[in-house]
């Protein structure tokens, strides 16, 4: 129900939970904890090379510009590897762990841990996104797990599948492209899907394959679907948009661009113009460019005392759901720019850090 | 004078088992699915064997003379985003067409020709000086990659890449012209004829007073041109410049051209047998998808082609004293 | 009066300390067809790389047709007529027949970088027709025999030789050996043909052919000619002891223990054969027994001591040991046979150069996993006293070695461990000086005293004179004559002088 409400309304629901979550915050006061100038953000995600991860540097890069740290911006990249993930936070802690913040987008769901672990023993900061091993929370004594950022990645799949259903008129067959099937988003997503299908009996599975997130790998797949079951594909389901985009250039190889249903997950420039063009069904955005730089905001207002440290945070504010935009033909125009800083900087400051909580996370 | 060989492999085998295994694998999975063999997956087999395909081309005649090249994935990195900056995209004013392509060739076989120098002239392994080379590429499509990977927006070229000629894929065409040039160079040039005897016996090729290391070079430039091609024609195809472009296709291109026949050692081979291996990897693959095969599945399926067109391209060579590291 | 078609004037080569050439004049007139002969390390195939171009000399001149040259490349020397048929196989396996031929001088075959194939088969078969008419020029190299490949190398020297206007010269080194008779006849055969136009040098350990062909015949021996014959005033008997140089049996008939009597049969081979190498090899050899086998280069003997140390699988035949059939897998099933082996290559496959003398004398002891590093040192110091094996210690790395003290440790190592059944000597007592020799010599004997089956192979009757009890002699694969080794120096009338 709150996430009805999150879609139709979320400016005014943000608002008010940040209020009602940053008000007390305020009043009290805290030493800072470092010199700003110490102050290093590090953002640490897969690669740059797809769309979703290029928006998620921009936005960390933007919020240190903005907050005159650009100097102090690193970015890691671990290229699909979990342990890169973790051997690059643990190098560049080497030096001045104490006024480090990481905003880490997990390579996999098993990764969280050791890197929470790491920050505790060098008294480094971590937000972390997305999701995490269950029966893990920031709560529960980790001081320096600063927050959790959750994605209902069930409720996004559940939300990109409704559209893909409509779409189709409810009855015929589709074909299901797969993220990572090891990391929790794509695994959710699945869900969201399968949960819609329950409802939908006229709605079949044709076929399904995982593709890595990726166009490339999802391109040829798709070909050699459409080979095998031509028309009989009604719509095209991917967990991501850049798999989505790759079954749209086979889908354009054969002549069907635009007329078959497709949808995504991750609210990449690509993909909305896509839908802007009819080819493109509907995708939902976490915002790479909020998520990139969110969990660097906090760590700043934390760091320069203007926010009292994690562990005098209500759970709430350590682990909450993100809110979500489904982006549809409707409303394709308005999301359809360049992200700039200009448009977030209102929710960096410190008194609204949690201005797209939808909720409780655990 | 061969010692101790456990078991020999007929001649006959060697030639034709190649295509043999290819029409096996095809009738397999015709048998699996009759769809299979429709005339519309089997354009979409083609279409996925274009681009290993022009690779494998490169691959046969560097293999052939002894060498490697680790390199692939950097090259066709970096010459996937030159080629998108320049062709008409969403990041640069550029909009040179089908010149991007002769570019983007060009560019490989720079590439390919320090290839060949640091391997001549600084006498470094060709396995450790394409990787190194490799990575330099990969880093420099990063560089120009940064932020945001380019898109294509140049509707004829990528009409053309996704189209169809008579009936049959463009890409598949173009590689098919490819694949054409090599066997004339293979067959009628001193290039393609003295790469065998630089592979097969490079003492005696010396001694006979080649220049072997200009024909390394010129070896290396060829592949690095084939790289640069395949880069833009997969990148045409896909509509984006990406430093990933290459992933996965060196492996590819190499077992292609060890179950073609050309044996790893040099000196034997054809670019005719690569192709088959070509179309004998895009058949499995694809078959694998329709039969619904999970991609961890492939993977194992992959790699147990790899081991078995390696042990039977290599028997003849099994002498019990052999030092295999 | 007829020209000197090419002449080596006073040429010295060197390979690392070792002299191989040390100051040759050589004399080549037009038409001639000059027979080159010598043991293995006289320095035959040393003075034809130096006529072909392929080496450079250290010091000396050669001359072709009254013009002093300096070849930079071997090309060079092909380019002014001279065709060269080296020792060991030199084909291109991958391409035709015609392209081996011509490999780097295609002239007409390819221009502008694109072969015409006609061009090229027109020219290979120009040279092919005179040797072997039934080979195709467009034939894939590597679907002919080892036969044709020989054939069709010296059609290479053929076609290199006649580029020029001028008269061709052949330099044809070992070009029978592994042929089979027919093989031997067609190339002799092809040489008589060839005398009219060109000159030729002819290398060849088998004297009868050298004898028929030639005009005339030049000895070397020691990087030196030492003799000169009119091929029609001499015979083969001459032409070996003059090859021999002194006769080394001097130094090494000393001691033997006459009163030492072999035991029972310890190896045994019937019918064995592998082609090419040998064929239908009977031998026995007994316990105690040291027995030599010897024979010129391809006669066979190498590859035997191969194929007993279980490198080279036999095609026919069968051996045994103690009376029990064995049939050796790989070297290592042959160590585990009792076969020790000691190759003629000790440098690269007798001892490990990087591991120290004490470390290969415990090479061969395979006696639990454990390393006994005390042991080992002690065994080590035995072995360096026994044998005077030079080396600053038991630790230092036997790369450091001398020639003759590496191979003092291959052998060490075997005699170390465990008594072999069979001990197998390939060139024993090559490039050893005097005392090496003897020390070497000491300790094969003292290895058949101690029950051992001996087998030592060598190029010459000479140095296995004096250790042998018995010897057999190789030709062409095959054991031509076995006898003990009085009765052999006896026929063969070499002068063997006793030290008082």
């Amino acid at each position: 129900m709150t996430h009805k409400v999150a879609q139709r309304h979320p400016a005014a629901l943000g608002l008010a939970i940040g209020l009602a979550l940053a008000v007390p915050m305020l009043a009290a006061h805290a030493q800072a904890l470092c010199e700003r100038s110490q102050i290093r953000l590090v953002n640490s995600m897969r690669e740059l090379a797809q769309p979703y991860h290029a928006d998620l540097n921009k936005g960390g890069r933007a919020f240190a510009r903005w907050a005159g740290l650009e100097s102090q911006y690193v970015l890691q990249l671990n290229q699909g590897d979990t342990d890169k993930q973790i051997a690059l936070m643990r190098s560049i802690l080497a030096t001045n762990p104490r006024c480090t913040i990481f905003n880490i987008e997990p390579n996999a769901d098993v990764v969280v841990k050791p890197m929470v672990e790491t920050a505790q023993e060098t008294g480094a900061w971590i937000v972390t996104h997305w999701a995490h091993p269950p029966g893990l929370h920031p709560f529960e004594g980790r001081d320096h797990w600063v927050a959790h950022v959750a994605v209902d990645s069930e409720a996004v799949g559940r939300a990109v599948s409704e559209q893909l259903v409509a779409a189709i008129g409810g009855k015929g067959g589709i074909v299901v492209l797969h993220g990572r099937l090891d990391t929790d988003p794509a695994q959710k997503r699945f869900a969201g899907l399968k949960a819609v299908l329950a409802k939908h009996p006229g709605v079949t599975v044709l076929a399904e394959q995982p593709a890595n997130w990726d166009r490339r790998a999802a391109f040829p797949i798709m070909q050699a679907w459409l080979s095998k079951f031509g028309a009989g594909i009604r719509g095209v389901w991917a967990a991501n948009d850049d798999m989505a985009l790759g079954a749209l250039e086979a889908l354009r190889a054969a002549g069907l661009a635009g007329r078959i249903p497709v949808v995504g997950v991750d609210g990449i420039p690509e993909a909305i113009a896509a839908i802007g063009r009819g080819e493109l069904t509907a995708t939902v955005s976490s915002d790479a460019f909020y998520q990139g730089s969110i969990g660097l905001a906090m760590g700043v207002c934390m760091l320069t005392g203007q926010v009292p440290p994690p562990d005098r945070w209500t759970k709430a504010q350590r682990e909450y759901y993100l809110r979500t935009v489904v982006i549809t033909r409707e409303n394709a125009a308005r999301h359809a720019s360049e992200p700039a800083a200009e448009g977030y900087i209102d929710e960096w400051r410190c008194d609204q850090l949690w201005s797209r909580s939808t909720g409780p996370a655990f | 004078m061969r010692t101790g060989v456990a078991m020999t492999v007929p001649g006959w085998m060697r030639t034709s088992g190649p295509l043999l295994a290819l029409l096996v694998l095809v009738v397999g999975f015709g048998f699996g699915d009759a769809r299979f063999v429709s005339l519309a997956n089997l354009r979409t087999i083609l279409d996925s064997a274009a681009v290993p395909l022009v690779l494998a081309v490169g691959m046969t005649f560097v293999i052939r003379q002894g060498s490697i090249d680790l390199s692939v994935e950097g090259m066709m990195a970096a010459c996937s985003l030159v080629f998108a900056l320049a062709v008409a995209n969403d990041r640069t004013a550029f909009d040179l067409g089908w010149l991007a392509l002769a570019i983007a060739a060009a560019l490989g076989a720079v590439f390919g020709l320090a290839n060949g120098l640091v391997v001549t002239r600084l006498r470094v392994p060709s396995f450790m000086a394409t990787l190194g080379l490799g990575s330099v590429g990969l880093g420099a499509a990063m560089l120009l990659s940064s932020d945001q990977p380019p898109l294509i927006r140049d509707a004829a070229l990528r009409q053309w890449a996704l189209g169809r000629t008579i009936g049959l894929p463009n890409l598949a065409l173009a590689a098919a012209a490819c694949l054409g040039a090599g066997l004339v160079v293979e067959r009628y040039t001193r290039l393609g004829r003295y790469g065998f005897a630089i592979g097969g016996a490079e003492d005696v090729a010396r001694r006979a007073g080649i220049d072997v290391d200009f024909h390394k070079v010129a070896v290396f430039a060829f592949a690095g041109l084939t790289s640069g091609l395949a880069a833009a024609l997969e990148s045409a195809r896909l509509g984006i410049g990406h430093v990933e472009v290459g992933a996965g296709q060196m492996l590819g291109a190499v077992t292609a051209v060890i179950i073609g026949g050309t044996s790893l050692a040099g000196g034997s081979g054809s670019v005719l047998g690569s192709a088959i291996g070509v179309l004998a990897l895009a058949v499995v693959a694809n078959g694998l998808v329709y039969v619904g095969a999970t991609p961890h599945l492939q993977k194992t399926i992959e790699g147990a082609i790899i081991l078995v067109a390696a042990l039977l391209a290599g028997v003849h060579l099994h002498d019990r004293l052999r030092v295999v590291k | 009066m007829n020209a000197v078609a090419i002449r080596a004037e006073g040429l010295r080569k060197r390979y690392g300390d070792h002299e191989v050439l040390q100051g040759v004049t050589l004399d080549v007139q037009a038409g001639e067809v000059v027979g080159l002969v010598g043991e293995n390390g006289a320095g035959k195939s040393t003075l034809l790389e130096l006529l072909a171009g392929v080496a450079r000399p250290d010091e000396g001149r050669i001359v072709v047709r009254g013009a002093p040259v300096r070849w930079r490349r071997p090309r060079d020397a092909a380019d002014a007529g001279i065709g060269f048929m080296p020792q060991e196989p030199s084909m291109v396996p991958g391409i035709t027949v015609a392209e081996n031929i011509l490999l780097g001088r295609e002239g007409a075959g390819m221009r502008f970088g694109l072969v015409r194939w006609r061009a090229m088969n027109r020219l290979a078969d120009e040279a092919l027709r005179e040797i072997d008419p039934t080979i195709a020029p467009g034939a894939q190299t590597q679907s002919l025999s080892f036969q044709q490949r020989r054939r069709v190398a010296f059609a290479r020297a053929l076609a290199a030789g006649t580029r020029t206007p001028e008269a061709p010269v052949l330099l044809l080194d070992e070009p029978t050996s592994a042929l089979d008779p027919d093989g031997v006849e067609a190339l002799l055969r092809g040489i008589e043909r060839l005398r009219a136009r060109a000159s030729i040098v002819f290398v060849s350990h088998r004297l009868e052919d050298v004898l028929r062909v030639c005009d005339r015949i030049v000895v070397m021996a020691d990087g030196r000619c030492v003799a000169e014959r009119a091929a029609a005033a001499t015979t083969a008997q001459e032409l070996q002891h003059l090859m021999a140089g002194r006769t080394l049996a001097v130094e090494m008939a000393y001691g033997r223990d006459r009163s030492h009597a072999p035991g029972r049969t310890c190896l045994e081979l019937k019918q064995l054969t592998r082609i090419p190498g040998y064929a239908d090899v009977d031998l026995a050899v007994r316990s105690g027994e040291v027995m030599g086998l010897t024979g010129a280069t391809a006669s066979g003997c190498h590859e035997l001591g191969r194929t007993l140390s279980g490198i080279d699988a036999p095609q026919r035949g069968r051996m045994s040991i103690d009376g029990r059939i064995v049939v050796l897998r790989d070297p290592a099933h042959a160590v585990a046979h009792g076969i020790a082996y000691v190759p003629a290559d000790r440098a690269s496959e007798g001892v490990v150069g990087a591991l120290s003398v004490a470390e290969n004398l415990a090479l061969a002891d395979r006696t639990g996993w454990r390393i006994d590093r005390r042991r080992e040192r002690a065994v080590a110091a035995r072995w360096i006293e026994r044998l005077r094996i030079a080396t600053p210690s038991a630790s230092t790395r036997v790369s450091e070695l001398s020639g003759g003290n590496q191979q003092k440790v291959a052998l060490a190592k075997w005699l170390a461990g465990p008594r072999p059944r069979v001990l197998v000597l390939d060139d024993p007592l090559r490039a050893l000086d005097v005392r090496a020799r003897r020390d070497v010599v000491d300790a094969i004997r003292a290895a058949a005293l101690n029950g051992s089956a001996v087998l030592v192979i060598a190029d010459a009757l000479e140095e296995l004179a004096a250790i042998c009890d018995r010897v057999a002699v190789m030709r062409d694969g095959r054991i031509r004559e076995d006898r003990s080794t009085s009765a052999a120096t006896r026929a063969l009338r070499v002068p063997v002088e006793r030290a008082a």
